[in-house]
């Protein structure tokens, strides 16, 4: 089996944190997408754009950054490539294909809608609650 | 190819460097290397659990997967070595079963009816939706096109069901089926040499010279394998004619063999013997009654012979109110009636299935026990991460080795059973069809296999995975008694039980009706039949003028004419007052009817010569019991009128009679009710002789009378070998159920036996703490036998309604007579027998936890 194998050092010390934010199923993508918007990233650079991007409030777990990305680019919406970051170190780069642009914006018009639809419900008068 | 080739190292330096560059940008910030470490691996979560998502997502890593799974599911099947043969002999019956069954349906249906060259044999239908599908040409059409067409190098024709009937022989008189072909018929049909002789020739039928050619079947039943028999002269239906051959028939695959094959354009002599009498079918131009099949030229293909062929149809003069459409097809029945094909599959496919359901449920209770044994070991695979989907494929890629297994051992009963079903089925005017397993054969096993996998192997799987991991690590089974589990292990003893009793049930109905029949009502050995050719009306001689030479036999009780018998009759359809239109078995009778099959008549009284529709045109009819109670409840249904559908006219019922056998038909029920109408005294039909004294003898003495009065021989034989011949094969069909519900019942009470003593094990200390504590041995045999019997009242249910329904459809389609859903013996007896045996089989495991010494099972620890 292959789990067993697979218990490296870096589980160990990586405890899993009691307390995340649960994204909204699919919502994980459409911020992925959105960050390579004006150009390629890394990895890295996206998790910090999504950090930056929410003010912090949004606490994404990077780990479940990289399967996105793979469905991502399965789904031929966006392309990766090696490169060298800024600070001279390997690094793979996403960047959003023509396909992926299309799509975001479907997906963005989409949330939108929700939300105000959602908002809307929320903020309604109470008295009309009853 | 990018993405698709990124390889699990590639993806984990990723990985690395994010979490590198994490660190580095937690240094920039003021935090200690360690920290920064520690902090960088918080925020990823887990590594290993990404690296294995990511694996997981990748396409090419459900194979790689797989060749583990198969190398851990045969670890798994060698460590237990009996179990698995076990396992695998069981679904090997399972699946073998259905796919037999299949491969005979399946040659029937789509087979092609020649096997040397079948690419160039086509067979002409009629496309169009309108008129007939098969018979699509007139004798001058089929002339004009065999002349003309030029894709197809021979044009056979043949009568399809428009066959001749008539007595063959010097002296027997049994009636054989004739066929009549053009003479290039066995040019496209047959691939062998004639047995004896030869086939048709081309002048054969230009000269229209009486010959013929009999079949194999004929030639041994009728001539004993008579080696001489070629160029000896005989009569059919009166008329002389020379055997030239004995031939193998060719596979007309939707008509029954025919016994004889005769020149098309010796049809005027025999006029009087075919489904449309005293008509001359040559110069008919309308008259459509050819069936066409041919050999492509090569280089042709079946479309482009279609289009010629349209093209000819539209040249040449037909009179006939539908234009042929014509298309060609490879010859095969599924071709022909799609609709017949898939519910003939249907029904023949039911009852192996139901007992591959009860096989599976057997192997999963099977594997069920060793799954709980394994939850330890799955406790600690999910303790170090593994996900569930993959220990799920782990575990069920044993059970698809397993169906492998016993998928390639069921290709023995594929090769070996359709031979002894049919031999076994010995149906007689059954068309000879080759049973070569195809790919479709293939594909279908293939499918069997995977779905016995899934059913066997699923629940098992679910219920090595269903652990509570801190109870499990800590090396506890879990008791049987957690709800999941045990509620699994009911369901499927459930499955086994309810599908058991719908094979039994099966069975017993059928033995039922076949019960019924030994009295059906009526007499059957003390009566004589002979089925009256068309030249009666020829010759002037009348029903009453025959009636009066038969009379004067030896041993005569009385007389009667119908235009149908038992069991196999007509419907009428009735408008009955407050009630939509309803079907009833009906037949046209003659007033001795009722005395010479020994019918009681209950009430009022039966035809005598003088009914005639009164002023009021209302005919005179008889109906049995049940339709008296039927249509007029709590009424006397004397001289009460029927209206019939759609039509003018009406009925009014002068008696009733007691019911009597008959057999439904896809429209008629057959709870006994049942119309007489009176015959009248033109008709054609059967006359029906009740006679004491010996049968045999009689039938002799009756037979020569006929032959004087009318010059034709006719075969006279008693209703019941009418009965018997009908019954065969479904006394063959009961045999079969019967064995099938039997091997599910034993299969059953393995599964319950299994599901039974495992629990027992398990709760064996338990038992031992309740013993020890002061409970009587006797209440734990109660509570094992209990716990035993908790899904069988549910089960025994759900088999009642599935039986019920299953014999509505199975008796809806008219092949069983007197198959009733309504007689709850067959029900009761199925629910007695398997309450009995599953009751036999807890006893065992009940016993041995009753007996076991407390002492141990507690030192067991």
């Amino acid at each position: 089996m292959r789990t067993s194998g697979q218990t490296t050092k870096a589980q160990v010390d990586c405890l899993p944190m009691s307390e995340r934010i649960q994204l909204l199923p699919g919502t994980l993508e459409m911020l992925v997408l959105q960050t390579l918007v004006f150009g390629p990233r890394h990895g890295h650079g996206i998790a910090v754009a999504i950090k930056r991007g929410s003010q912090d409030s949004l606490l994404v777990d990077h780990g479940s950054l990289y399967p996105a990305l793979q469905r991502l680019e399965q789904s031929k919406w966006i392309a990766s490539e090696w490169g060298t970051s800024e600070n001279n170190r390997r690094a793979r780069f996403y960047k959003l294909t023509r396909t992926g642009r299309t799509k975001l914006a479907a997906a963005t018009s989409k949330w939108e809608k929700t939300v105000r639809a959602v908002s809307g419900v929320l903020g309604m008068p109470r008295e009309e609650e009853s | 190819m990018g993405w698709f080739s990124r390889s699990d190292k590639d993806y984990q330096e990723e990985l690395r460097e994010h979490i590198a560059m994490e660190t580095q940008a937690n240094i920039d910030r003021g935090m200690s290397a360690e920290e920064a470490a520690r902090a960088a691996c918080v925020s990823f979560g887990s590594v290993a659990g990404t690296r294995q998502r990511l694996q997981e997502g990748r396409s090419a890593y459900w194979w790689s997967t797989l060749a583990q799974d198969v190398r851990y599911g045969a670890r798994m099947i060698r460590r237990n070595l009996l179990l698995s043969c076990a396992v695998v002999l069981t679904l090997s019956v399972g699946i073998g079963l259905t796919t037999a069954v299949f491969t005979v349906v399946n040659a029937f249906a789509f087979s092609p009816p020649v096997s040397v060259d079948p690419d160039s044999f086509v067979r002409v239908l009629n496309g169009n939706r309108e008129g007939a599908k098969r018979n699509v040409a007139s004798v001058p059409v089929y002339e004009r096109l065999r002349t003309q067409v030029r894709s197809i190098r021979e044009l056979a024709a043949w009568s399809g069901w428009f066959t001749l009937s008539a007595p063959l022989g010097p002296t027997d008189t049994r009636k054989v089926e004739g066929l009549l072909t053009s003479c290039n018929f066995f040019s496209v049909f047959s691939d062998e040499k004639p047995r004896l002789g030869r086939f048709l020739q081309e002048n054969d039928c230009s000269m229209a010279v009486p010959v013929i050619v009999i079949s194999e079947r004929v030639w041994r039943d009728q001539f004993a394998s008579d080696p001489e028999i070629i160029g000896k002269a005989m009569n059919y239906g009166g008329h002389p004619v020379t055997v030239v051959g004995v031939a193998v028939p060719p596979k007309l695959a939707e008509e029954s063999a025919p016994g004889l094959w005769l020149p098309y354009t010796l049809q005027p002599n025999l006029r009087e013997f075919g489904v449309l009498p005293n008509q001359d079918w040559l110069g008919n131009e309308s008259f459509a009654w050819l069936q066409l099949a041919g050999r492509l030229q090569p280089s042709f293909t079946r479309e482009a012979a279609a289009a010629e062929l349209k093209v000819l149809m539209r040249r040449v003069p037909n009179g006939s109110k539908h234009e042929v459409e014509p298309r060609l097809t490879d010859g095969s029945v599924w071709k022909m009636a799609p609709d017949e094909v898939m519910g003939m599959f249907a029904i023949a496919l039911a009852f192996p299935t139901l007992v591959m359901w009860i096989v599976c449920a057997t192997v999963s209770t099977l594997l069920l026990s060793r799954a709980v044994g394994r939850q330890r070991e799955m406790a600690v695979r999910l303790a170090l991460g593994g996900g569930r989907r993959r220990l799920i494929q782990m575990l069920l890629a044993e059970s698809f080795l397993l169906s492998l297994a016993a998928g390639l051992l069921s290709l023995v009963f594929v090769f070996k059973v359709p031979g002894v079903l049919f031999d076994f089925l010995a149906i007689a005017n059954a068309p000879p069809v080759v049973v070569t397993p195809d790919w479709r054969v293939f594909s279908y096993l293939a499918v069997a296999t995977t779905f016995a996998a899934v059913l066997s192997g699923l629940a098992p799987a679910l219920e090595s995975l269903n652990t509570q991991l801190g109870e499990s690590l800590k090396g506890r089974e879990i008791f049987g008694r957690r709800r999941g589990g045990s509620f699994m292990r009911n369901a499927l003893v459930g499955v086994q039980v309810a599908f058991s009793m719908v094979l039994l049930v099966m069975a017993g109905a059928l033995l039922r009706a076949e019960h019924r029949q030994s009295d059906p009502g009526f007499e059957t050995r003390q009566v004589v039949f002979a089925e009256l050719p068309q030249r009666l009306a020829l010759n002037s001689e009348t029903p009453s003028s025959l009636t009066t030479s038969v009379q004067s036999l030896p041993g005569i009780r009385s007389v009667a004419f119908s235009n149908s018998l038992p069991p196999f009759e007509g419907n009428v359809n009735l408008d009955i007052p407050g009630q939509s239109s309803q079907t009833f078995l009906s037949a046209d009778v003659s007033s001795e009817y009722f005395q010479t099959f020994n019918i009681p008549v209950l009430s009022g009284r039966t035809f005598s010569g003088t009914d005639t529709p009164g002023e009021t045109g209302e005919e005179p009819v008889v109906v049995s019991q049940r339709l008296g109670q039927r249509v007029f409840p709590q009424q006397s249904p004397l001289g009460k009128i029927l209206h019939v559908s759609n039509n003018a006219r009406r009925f009014r019922i002068i008696g009733v009679v007691r019911d009597r056998l008959a057999s439904g038909t896809r429209q008629a029920g057959n709870d006994g009710s049942f119309v007489y109408q009176q015959m009248k005294p033109q008709s054609d039909g059967y006359l029906v002789v009740r006679f004491d004294g010996n049968a045999t003898l009689f039938a002799r003495a009756l037979q020569s009378v006929l032959k004087a009065r009318t010059g034709v021989v006719m075969s006279v034989s008693t209703i019941q070998s009418r009965l018997d011949a009908r019954m065969a094969i479904s006394r063959s069909v009961e045999m079969i159920l019967l064995a099938m519900g039997l091997v599910g019942m034993t299969l059953t009470l393995v599964g319950v036996y299994g599901v039974v003593s495992f629990n027992a094990a398990q709760r064996k200390r338990d038992f031992a703490i309740r013993v020890a504590l002061g409970a009587s041995r006797e209440s734990i045999f109660r509570t094992v036998v209990k716990a035993g019997m908790r899904p069988i009242p549910v089960a025994i249910l759900a088999g009642v309604v599935l039986s019920f329904g299953t014999l509505k459809i199975v008796g809806a389609q008219g092949l069983w007579l007197n198959l009733v859903s309504q007689d709850p013996i067959p029900y009761f007896a199925a629910a007695i027998v398997l309450v009995l045996a599953v009751l036999a089989a807890l006893a065992l495991p009940a016993h041995r936890a009753m007996s076991s010494d407390p002492v141990h099972a507690l030192r067991e620890e």
